[in-house]
């Protein structure tokens, strides 16, 4: 059983499409499981469907109003570069109205329902290949994987809408009385869980660079030192689910390939740039492309 | 807590990053390692409902370190059973605390007594499923 497993990473996803374009469209990679992380699960329903065209448009035309309905982020250019901080006006507004988290998310979740129609969700649905979506239970203290067969239209855009919800920035959804959020803060790469499901054969593509080489700087106030320590921690976690996977697919002689991104495509993945976006599609294909290509040589 | 700068690098509580070192023990040439890990083996309570950002952040932060220590536990067992090592584990029999920043006198004088008699009941039992050795 062939699995693509794509990890959490906001816009950075853009990259991941070409890789998973090169994949399926230059490779003929067939796949029966797709599991998705965040971004992942935002993309693995169009590749499933072999709708790359659609998803590109999708992946290079989203912009902070199709993910905010609250944005708690404001872009600022310094010198040509563009950077973010946080709307101290919003995020303070969000507090005193007594609300949990510092934006809101109903848009993205529009956003969804718009580019996955029902009638694409039931040929998903009736087709031979399982979609698999991952999501942070936070009430019942586990990460939770949610597959296409057990839901209806309307529950499953839900499930891929919480799994990328990255809070505090995005909306925190209670279902069946548990508090859910990002499956990144659990489990940003879910190599292991493609294993348990029977993968013999995995392309992971994971949107971080193989290894860090400039060193952080972290925040200057609590509130950004704060977003320094989380950003920490999601690495430490997706660190180990590579690592894991790598141990789990050796033990289980499972062929596991890596695509990692050549190069650390940004600081701030909840940016949506279009411009930037493009060139990420492009540098995904062709890292993939090269990839191989370095195989194929070497063989 | 403080964050403490040196040589030019910031540091911090190193729960952030692994929570429970056994990996690292078995890089270090351990070959039989006790694991004491301060939680119950399994979840029993369900997580109170966050009530506001900074409560929120809170639970994400202890949901996030949770999955840490899942994680360094799983591979470190991968590893150990890998090299050959054997670990013997100690949980927490029941739920000491969901504050672990509050340092009360009585509460951990308890904690320790606890502590050591579920290590020698956990003993004699381990020592009964194994055949008795003599010399």
């Amino acid at each position: 059983m062939k699995a693509l497993v794509i990890s959490g990473g906001g816009s950075k996803g853009a990259f991941a499409g070409g890789v998973a374009q090169y994949l399926m469209e230059i490779e003929k990679k067939e796949y029966d499981l797709f599991l998705g992380t965040s971004t992942g699960s935002l993309l693995i329903p169009q590749l499933a469907l072999n709708n790359v065209g659609k998803l590109y448009d999708i992946y290079t035309n989203v912009n902070q109003l199709s993910i905010f309905s609250l944005n708690p982020f404001v872009v600022k250019k310094k010198d040509n570069r563009e950077y973010v901080t946080i709307n101290y006006l919003t995020t303070l507004l969000q507090f005193i109205k007594r609300k949990r988290t510092f934006g809101e998310s109903g848009a993205l979740r529009r956003t969804i329902k718009k580019n996955l129609s029902p009638k694409e969700f039931q040929i998903l649905k009736e087709s031979n290949k399982k979609l698999v979506v991952t999501v942070s239970n936070l009430s019942k203290n586990r990460v939770e994987y949610k597959q296409i067969e057990d839901f209806s239209y309307d529950e499953f855009c839900d499930w891929i809408w919480i799994s990328c919800n990255y809070i505090p920035f995005m909306s925190l959804v209670t279902r069946n009385g548990y508090e859910y959020g990002d499956g990144g803060l659990g489990c940003v790469v879910p190599i292991r869980e493609a294993i348990k499901r029977g993968a013999t054969e995995i392309d992971a593509i994971i949107l971080e660079s193989e290894s860090l080489n400039q060193n952080k700087v972290l925040g200057k106030n609590p509130f950004s030192l704060m977003l320094s320590i989380y950003g920490f921690v999601l690495d430490q976690i997706e660190k180990r689910d590579i690592s894991e996977g790598i141990l789990m697919a050796k033990h289980h002689n499972v062929k596991l390939n890596l695509f990692y991104t050549p190069t650390k495509l940004t600081e701030n993945s909840l940016v949506f740039n279009k411009k930037l976006m493009s060139a990420w599609w492009l540098q995904g294909f062709n890292y993939a492309e090269k990839k191989f290509d370095e195989e194929r040589e070497n063989n | 807590m403080s964050l403490v700068k040196k040589n030019g690098c910031e540091y911090a509580d190193g729960g952030l990053g692994t929570m429970v070192p056994i990996e690292d023990a078995i890089k270090h040439g351990a070959t039989t390692i006790d694991a004491i890990i301060l939680q119950t083996e399994v979840t029993h309570l369900n997580r109170m409902p966050s009530k506001n950002v900074f409560s929120l952040l809170t639970n994400m932060f202890a949901f996030m370190l949770d999955r840490i220590e899942d994680q360094n536990i799983r591979i470190g067992k991968f590893v150990a059973n890998h090299n050959g090592v054997i670990i013997n584990f100690y949980y927490t029999p029941s739920v000491l605390t969901t504050n672990s920043l509050i340092f009360d006198k009585d509460k951990m004088s308890a904690w320790w007594q606890s502590g050591f008699n579920y290590a020698k009941f956990k003993s004699t039992e381990s020592s009964e499923l194994e055949p008795q050795k003599i010399n």
